[in-house]
Formats: structure tokens, sequence, C-alpha cells
């Protein structure tokens, strides 16, 4: 379970090699256009689309699990639902056994809806309150028509027994049951058709921890029972580690890292990947005030990505310009001034710096202090530069401030988009590795 | 198809109010009455007497008579199949429609939505009472006579054998009434289909029409329903305003009477203005059912606090 | 022990009657938050938790009440204060707010006690600017301050006639604005001067939770109050809203109760914890306590069932069965039917026991720990001393 480049598939089952794997994805696209009108393309003003999912590829060989993981707006979810056409993406191919999902025409797109499913997050809003369980568990086989009602019902009746739910529950009502059970038949429905493949977006972030461990006890036994393919979509890395052999690490719309489980775990190469492990928050004593390097910054709007790589502007790791010796620290507080210069505000927050001091303090130390920037950079081309830019804001000459800095501080993780690299463990889309 | 919950809820709302009581009173006087007015009538309503014109109310004419010599309770008492039956009908009718279109409309959005919108917009804007008049135009005052059950079963002999109910009218209002449904089964189908089952349906490979009729359609029913209720009432207003200004086709009813009886407004009041009390009892009944029903459904009446 | 104590919690209940019953919501809680320090309550979904914190700021409205127990803020000026009206809630330094009446109750309120929530979005009125909302909590908390000096400025009705013809023009005094702004900055929010004055969605989940505490600081408070924080937020932003919190903490001499459903938050920031299940603490203690000694089976299993992002287990040990029902409980321990170590005895609600120094659980288990603990560490046991040791 690779990436598009090597694709050769690592089966972790004993079974002959498969010849090719359950699940292919090839630069799978979905940008969200925001409905500009026509005047709107005439005139130039559309607003850039929502590049939900960027180019995103990777397999699944059968009988295994795939976690994707990443925080709120790295396009996970998005690319959950795309894998399964119920949203149509801008491009790429889905490739399932073999065949493209993104070209099927709707017949055999219905038949294939019978091989995959779907579980979300919430079990609350994933049930029609209105239906019995039964019919709930039986929509897929009334949908397809599949054995007659009676049979039906009997399947009904197994399927919740193999979820650990009582069969006489059948003709309850979604809210009689518990977040757990409710998720229990989420899990029933899901198996009905005897899919291989199951997509689940979040199913136990809804959950207490008690709860949750049981289904994942559940989940992982079903699909020891049964033989099941998983794409296991969350935000929470620990539960990801416990369920998958293979994750991948999301952000903004793209994968960072990707690789067996253990590898990316216990020596991630990636600078995100690094410092989301090292952000989770142990639960043991020896967890107390521990000295973590907060990540600077929010994440950027995925309508504005940066340039290169996305990741640069809170990169820890950032690359400096190779002209200059930098100490990474010092560097990255450059790179946050040089960033917030070149946003368009860049003179209010130099009026309100100056506005903020009473007394007539120098303008080099307010930003330097502001920005964590020592009083002189240790390499001394690199202060010249600086310097040349912060005398330029302090006879308000902001736009030849704003081009010193950018002209002079470049570095190449902003010019180049980093493409999946091995790194021996696992693939990484990082400059420092390739 | 209803929840627990909300049958507990109409409970509690039922015990809680005064109001709801009084509606729920006055409603099932409405419907015991049209049911049953051949049997509760004392005259026949159409039978004339000249010679017993304009009596004030009496023993033997509880509410007097009008000035063909016709008892005038006895009237109110037929009235209330025509208003309440047209009511229900045309009701029933504009929902059908309504609904239908208003469902399909937020259910699949764009151009469909746009379209369906465009007609409802443009159906909203013209007077519906115009459209009326104009149907009626086209289609004449159109009867719809219905066999009376306690007349064929010889339980009241004496009463007259029909009733009629003025189709024209129930259409009418039928088609002209669905644009609010239409708002609403809209409304609730925008945000019906956002919701995870949808989502899931979907993923199994379900067809529009199963998810509209399956998840969208009973989830949005209660809204509905209440809309149902309180247009029932304005029908009733509608029909009887029609009537009074002669657009009927129905033999009794309150707005018929009400127009007859306007110019005796001074010299017999009866005649008019027992229609008219009829009238507003009936609407207040349902108003107020109409109102529990929403205090019932209401989402701020929270369930338990989270702990 | 030599830090000073903030505040006392003793033997606090409430509970929320219902068509359906009454419940249980905090049964006889108690703890102790020392001056400066992070106190973790520590419970999943339906413990109490969060009723127990709006308990402490007395916020619990209808069909709830608050049924016993004593809540002691130990606050000099505040005594003061109260002791001219009634001076019987008053007992040293000691404030027992329960005692106090409505509107010594309400001044409390962002004064002394502050909460914040999990959903920053929710806490904030879309239609106002961030600043004026802050600007507003400043403002209500310098009012009753002063109130004979503020006559003069107090709001009228052609000020009203003026915000009706000009509806921009700000209610609240520039100097509860500019306090605002520093409220901003204390909260590490960049270019304070700029945010001010934008709306709330325009700031990002991790802003604006900063700017709840801003909020939640205006008041200078002695204590707050943070129900899941960080619940909602990404990983990478919680530990910059955690580090926030521990600086705020030093900086402006705060408590902080921290409440989450996450051990690992919780390991994070407090050194004294309390486990709550079903309304009750059921185990109270430190670090050492509750992840290495703990003696109460729903602490243990809690643990036991939480995937471990450092390790690779085959299968997670859930804890079976399900919170009971907290309007049908009886006199027995609310665990037993999901305990693994129930025992006849269980059938008895146990008391507080001690295990150890300010550890302590309710649990019969206690007995049982304590014994083997001071067992295994006297070397030459001779049965009477090991009596005498353990002592609850």
């Amino acid at each position: 379970m690779t990436s598009s480049d090597s694709r050769q598939v690592v089966s972790q089952t004993d079974q002959p090699a498969a010849t090719e794997p359950l699940l292919q994805v090839n630069d799978l696209r979905k940008y969200y256009d925001d409905g500009d009108s026509v005047v709107d393309r005439l005139l130039g003003t559309t607003t850039p689309p929502v590049k939900a999912v960027d180019g995103v590829s990777f397999d699944i060989a059968r009988g295994e699990t795939l976690g994707v993981v990443g925080e709120s707006g790295c396009g996970k979810s998005t690319l959950g639902r795309t894998l399964m056409r119920l949203v149509e993406p801008t491009g790429g191919e889905v490739l399932f056994e073999g065949e493209d999902v993104l070209s099927m025409d709707k017949t055999r797109l219905k038949q294939i809806r019978k091989k995959t499913h779907l579980i979300f997050q919430d079990p609350f809003a994933s049930l029609n309150p209105r239906l019995t369980v039964r019919e709930i568990v039986r929509e897929p086989l009334d949908i397809h028509d599949e054995g007659t009602p009676a049979e039906r019902d009997e399947r009904v009746r197994e399927l919740l027994e193999l979820v650990g739910l009582s069969a006489d529950q059948v003709d309850r009502y979604p809210h009689e049951f518990s977040g757990g059970q409710r998720q229990r038949v989420s899990i029933a429905r899901a198996l009905s058709l005897e899919p291989e493949l199951i997509v689940l977006d979040e199913p136990v972030s809804a959950l207490d921890v008690s709860v949750q461990a049981q289904i994942l006890n559940l989940l992982s036994d079903l699909q020891d029972e049964l033989g099941l393919t998983y794409c296991f979509i969350a935000h929470d890395l620990s539960v990801v580690r416990f369920i998958s052999d293979y994750v991948a690490i999301m952000y903004l719309g793209k994968i960072v890292e990707i690789g067996e489980t253990e590898a990316v775990y216990t020596n991630p190469s990636h600078p995100y990947t690094k410092a989301l492990l090292d952000n989770i928050p142990r639960p043991s004593p020896e967890e107390y005030h521990r000295d973590v390097d907060p990540i600077s910054g929010t994440v950027p709007s995925p309508r504005d990505p940066p340039s290169g790589c996305s990741f640069h502007t809170r990169c820890p790791s950032l690359i400096p310009p190779e002209e200059y010796d930098l100490e990474q620290d010092e560097w990255r507080a450059v790179a946050d001034f040089r960033e917030r210069m070149l946003n368009d505000d860049a003179r209010q927050v130099m009026e309100t710096l100056r506005e903020e001091t009473g007394t007539p303090t120098k303008i080099d130390d307010l930003i330097r202090d502001r920005w964590d920037i020592p009083e002189t950079l240790t390499d001394d081309d690199a202060e010249a530069a600086l310097s040349r830019a912060i005398q330029s804001i302090n006879v308000d000459r902001m736009a030849r401030a704003r081009s010193t800095l950018e002209e002079a501080f470049v570095s190449p993780c902003e010019r180049t988009e980093p493409e999946l690299t091995d790194t021996g463990g696992s693939e990484s889309a990082c400059l420092l590795h390739e | 198809m209803i929840s627990s919950r909300l049958k507990q809820n109409f409970k509690n709302e039922f015990a809680r109010s005064p109001s709801a009581k009084v509606g729920l009173a006055l409603v099932a006087l409405t419907l015991a009455v049209v049911i049953f007015a051949p049997v509760l009538a004392t005259r026949d309503p159409t039978g004339q007497n000249i010679m017993q014109g304009q009596i004030p109310p009496s023993l033997a004419h509880p509410l007097g008579t009008d000035n063909l010599g016709r008892d005038v309770f006895s009237r109110v008492l037929y009235g209330a199949r025509v208003s309440v039956l047209v009511g229900i009908f045309a009701v029933s009718i504009s929902l059908c429609i309504g609904v239908t279109l208003g469902i399909v409309s937020g259910f699949f959005g764009g151009r469909v939505d746009d379209l369906i919108m465009r007609a409802t917009d443009t159906m909203m804007t013209i007077p519906g009472l115009i459209i009326a008049i104009a149907i009626f135009g086209i289609l004449g005052p159109q009867q719809v006579r219905i066999p009376d059950p306690f007349v064929a079963l010889g339980i009241t002999p004496e009463m007259p054998a029909e009733f009629v109910l003025p189709g024209t009218v129930i259409f009418a209002l039928g088609v002209t009434g669905w644009t609010r449904f239409a708002r609403i089964a809209r409304g609730e189908a925008l945000t019906l289909r956002e919701e995870e089952y949808v989502l899931s349906s979907r993923a199994m490979g379900a067809g529009s029409a199963h998810m509209m009729r399956k998840h969208i359609l009973p989830n949005s029913l209660t809204p509905i329903m209440v809309l149902g209720t309180i247009r029932i009432a304005n029908a009733i207003l509608s029909e009887s305003s029609l009537a009074f200004l002669g657009f009927s086709g129905a033999t009794i009813s309150w707005g018929l009477d009400i127009a007859f009886g306007r110019q005796y407004l001074a010299s017999a009041w009866w005649v008019p203005v027992f229609p008219g009390v009829a009238i507003v009892l009936t609407i207040i009944g349902i108003n107020l059912l109409g109102d529990l029903a929403r205090d019932a459904i209401d989402p701020n009446v929270s369930e338990e606090d989270r702990v | 022990m030599t830090t000073e104590t903030l505040l006392e919690v003793e033997d606090l209940s409430t509970s929320f009657f219902v068509d359906d019953g009454t419940v249980h919501a905090v049964d006889e809680v108690s703890f102790t938050v020392p001056r400066g320090e992070v106190f973790g309550i520590v419970g999943e979904s339906g413990s109490g938790k969060s009723a127990t914190a709006l308990s402490v700021l007395d916020l619990i409205k209808p069909p709830g009440r608050i049924t016993d127990g004593a809540v002691r803020l130990h606050s000099a000026d505040l005594a003061t204060k109260v002791s001219n009206y009634t001076p019987a809630a008053v007992d040293g330094d000691a404030v027992d707010l329960r005692e106090l009446p409505q509107n010594l109750r309400d001044y409390v309120k962002g004064r002394k006690i502050s909460m914040v929530f999990q959903d920053p979005e929710r806490s904030f009125n879309k239609s106002l600017t961030v600043g004026e909302q802050i600007a507003e909590a400043v403002e209500v908390n310098r009012r009753s301050d002063m109130s004979d000096a503020i006559q003069s400025d107090r709001y009228g009705f052609l000020d009203y006639a003026q915000d009706l013809l000009l509806p921009t023009r700000s209610y609240v005094h520039e100097e509860s604005y500019e306090r605002a702004i520093e409220l901003l900055e204390l909260v590490g929010i960049s270019d304070p001067e700029l945010r001010v004055d934008e709306y709330p969605h325009q700031f990002s989940g991790g802003m604006l939770q900063r700017a709840m505490i801003a909020q939640a600081l205006a008041g200078d408070p002695d204590l707050l109050i943070a129900d899941e924080p960080t619940s909602a937020l990404d990983v990478t932003i919680q530990s910059q809203i955690l580090e926030l919190l521990d600086e705020l903490r030093t900086e402006v001499d705060m408590s902080v109760i921290l409440i989450s459903h996450n051990l690992g938050v919780i390991a994070r920031m407090c050194n004294e914890v309390g486990v709550m299940y079903a309304g009750q603490i059921v185990e109270r203690g430190d670090l050492e306590d509750i992840f290495h000694d703990s003696v109460h089976p729903y602490t243990r299993g809690l643990i036991s069932a939480i995937p471990d992002v450092e390790g690779s287990a085959s299968r997670l040990e859930p804890i079976e069965g399900q919170v009971p029902d907290l309007t049908d409980l009886s006199s027995e321990c609310r665990f037993i039917d999901r305990c693994p170590k129930s025992m006849d005895v269980c059938r008895e609600q146990p008391p507080e026991l001690q295990v150890d120094d300010d550890h302590s659980t309710k649990c019969y288990l206690a007995d049982h720990e304590s014994e083997a603990e001071h067992a295994e560490q006297i070397d030459a046991p001779l049965g009477d001393d090991t009596r005498v040791q353990t002592d609850d």
C-alpha cells in the first residue's frame, strides 16, 4: 500500500498476493466553486475555489485498514465522500477492483454501491428518527431488492446479533438507544449487503471513551471475521494507530506523509506529523507540564493555500535561504515577520505598533520584540537585509520594505511543491527529504 | 409515525393549557355537528314557510327563522358541513400539490428549484380571490351532491336526502392555496437532504424517489400538519367570503346565509349573526388546537438538561 | 501542604426535578482547589462534571436546584464586603457562597469566579464585534463597583435616541474598550487593536476561544472554571490554549478548575484530579495516584479503554455496560453493575475512604489496597504494627 509512484502492493495477509489492490485512488481532486456568476467571470472578480482535496493518491489492499488523519479543514471528510462519489469530484480517478468509480454510469454505480458503504460520525444524525431499527438496517436490502421480505427480516436479526445488539430490539426507534448502540445499528446496516470496503468518517469521535473502546473492538473483530477493508478517517491519532495498518496524514487537501502505521508513529518524517504527534497529550503522570512546541499560527484558508509546500507558513523546520547561515529559531521568527508583512494590512499593523508605545521607542526594537527576533541575527548578510527592511518601515516606505523582505528571505519551501518521497520507513512530502 | 415523545408533549401541553381544552371542545363540537347535523337539527333547513318568516329566537326555533321561514338553527348546523368539509377537501388538495412541489424543489435544488419557486412566487403575488373568481367564470358553480347517510338509512327521513358541496369552491381553494405548503415543504427538504441518514441512503444506492419518500417526507410532516390545521381555518373563512360574494354553488352555507341575511341586520339580526358566530367559534377552535400542536412540537421545550 | 486553599467544595449536591423523576446529577461532591493551581475533573458524559461546574458558579436554573453542600471561597476582600450584609456566611476569610443572598451571589459571578465553555462560537453574539462583547463584560464589572460615581453617566433616554439614529455608537465607555484591547493582548491575540473591531466569524476557533478567556478575565477572577475548553479544537491549537491557561495561572495568580473527558489534557495541566462517575467523585488524588495507583475500578477501566498513541495494543479493554439511570438510583454503589470487582458489601454505597495522603476514593477496595500497599513497604512485618500503620 503506497502512493502513486511505486504501485507495489504490500499485503499483510497471508493470501497469495492479490493482483491488484481493492481500492486505488489516483490524483483525486475536489474543488468547491463559489458559484460565480457570469458577470463575475467577465469582470475577473471570481473568488478562487476551495481546494478541499488537492491531488490525493493511495491504494488499499484487501483486508487492510488505511487511516486518514488530519485536523479540521484538511479535507479528510470531503475525501471520504468523494471516494464514495457522494460528491462529484473535480478530477482524478478512484478504481474499485480495477473499475473507475468516477466514470461509471448510474446503473453500474448502483451495483458497486452494494460493495461499499460509509459509516458516519454522528450516531444521532445518521439514523432516520422516524424509522424503526428494522427498517433502518433493512434499507440497503430493500433498495437493491435482495431476497424476500421474510429473508430480509431474518438477515436483520442476524446482523443485529453480529454487532452485539439483541434481535428483540428490531422494532425500537433510534432515540431509545444510546450513542454507542446507535453506532452499532449503523454498522449493522453497513454490513447488510456484505460489502467489501467500508469508509468510516469519524465513527467514534462522538462517543465516550469506554464506549469508543467497545466499538473499536467490534470494528476490529468484524474486520477479521468478514475480511473487510477499511478506510478509517479520524482526527484522533491514538484511535487511528490502534486500528490502522497504514496511515496517511493530510494537510490542506494533500497527503504529507503516508506509510505503515508503526513506521509513521515511531519514526515520523514530515515536520507536520512530528508536530502532531508531539502535541498529543499523553494520559500519564510524565505529561505534567511537558514542554510541547506548539506550532505557530493557524491553518491557512483552503481558499488561498500557501505557495509551494502548503505547510511552509507554520513549519518549525522551514528551510532557510541557501545564502544565509541562520539558527532555526531565529529564521522561523524572521519568516513569521515576513509572512505578516507580505499580507495586506502590513501598514496598519505597523501603525498600531507605533501607536502602542508612548515613548518614541525604535521601530526596530518593537518589531524584534513582537516577533521574537534577536537583536542581531547570527548571519551578517541576513541581518543587513533585515535592517534595510526595518529601516524602510521606519521611514514609511512600506512597499520597499515588503519587496526587500520578499526577495531577501525566500525559502525553497515556498517555491517548490514537494512530492511524496520515500524516506525509508514512509513517504513524506517535504523538501528536506528530496 | 408520531414518536412517543411527541405524544407525551401533546399530553403535557394539553394538561397545562386551558385554551387548548377550549380549542378541543370547540373543534369536537364542530365535528360532532358536521357528522350528526341531520340528527341534531330540529327542522329541515331547506324547508320554507313564508308564514313563519323572521321569527325571533324562540323555543320552537332556537335561533329564529330567516325571511323565507327557514329554521336558522338547522341551517347553522348544516352549514357546518359545508364549511368544514370544504376546508378539509380544499386543504387536502393544496397539501398534495404543495408538498410534492416543495419537496421536489428543495431536494433537487438548482434549476428545478428555481423553476418551481418562480411559479410559487408568481402564484403568491396574485390574490387568491381573483383567481378563484376567474375559475368561477370558467367553471361556473359546480355542485357536488353527496347522499346523506342518515336519510339513506332511514334515521331522519324528513331531512334533505342530499347535501350539496360547492365543488368549484373546493377546486379553486385547492389550486390557489398550495403555495404555503410548497414553501414549508421546500424548507424542510433543504434541511433534511443534508442529514446524514439521507447521505447514507444515497451511499447505499438509493434513488431520489426512494430518498424523498422514505426519508424526507415523513420527517417533514410535523410542520406541514400544523400548517394544514391553520389552513383549514383559512379555507373556511375563504369559503364564507366567496359565498358571501355570491360565488358558491352550495344551497346552505354560513357565508351564503350571512349574505342573504345582511339586509335584515336591523330587523332580524339573528339571521346573519348566528352563522357569523358559528364561523368565529370554529376558527377560534381550530386556531387554539393549532397553538397546542405548535407548542407540543416546539423544539424550545428542552427534554432533559445534559449534565 | 503549604499552599493556601482558594476554594473548598463540601458535599455539594444538585438535583434536577423533571417529569420522569429526580435526576441526582451531583451527589455529595467534595474537593479543594489550592490558590494558583489547576484542579482537574475527569468524566464522561453523564458524569455530572458540567453540572458541578455550574453549581459552583450558581448557574443552576429550575428545574434544577442545589440541594445540599457548601462552596467556600477564600477571599479577604469578599469576606469584608459580605460581613457587612450576611456575617453568618463568613468564617475568617472564607465565604460560603451558598449562604449569600441573591445579589451578592451575582456579584461573585465574573468577579471572583468565572467560566469558559466548550464551544466558543455559541458564546458570542454574531452581530456584535468581539471587542464590544468583551468591553461589555468589563463594563458590567466596573459599574457595580463604582455605583455612585457612575450615576451621572447612566444610560439615559437621550443616549437611547442617539443610538436609534446612529446605531454605530458604542454603548460602552472608552475605558472599558481599552481594557478589552489589553485583555485580548493578555490572551495572546496578535494585533489586538485591529481584532477588537472584528466579528466572531472572522476569528478562527482557537482565537475565539482565547477571546472567550479574555472575556472571562474581565472581572479579574480568582478562579476560572474551564469546561472542556479545548474539545472543539484541533490538537495543535489545543496545546496553545492549554499553554495560555497555564501562563495566565502564574501571571494573574488565578486558580483553574479544568474539566475534560480527555485524560491526556488533564495530565498535562493538573496535578490534582477528581474522577467523576454518575454524579460522584469516585477517586481523587494526584497524577501518580490516578494513573499508577488507582483503586476504583472505574478509574482503572477508563485508563485501559484509551488507545495509546505510543503503543500498539491489539485490543482495548472497554468498560462493559452503560451509565446507570440517574433517576433510578438505589443505595448501592453506582458502579456495581459494571464493576469487575464488586463485592457483597458494595450493595451499600461506599463512603469516601482514604487510600493515602491526598488520595481518596469511594470504593471499599481502598481498605484492601491501603493494607496491601503498606504491607509491601514494611520489611519486617509485625502483625500489630501493620495494623497501626493503616489508619484511615
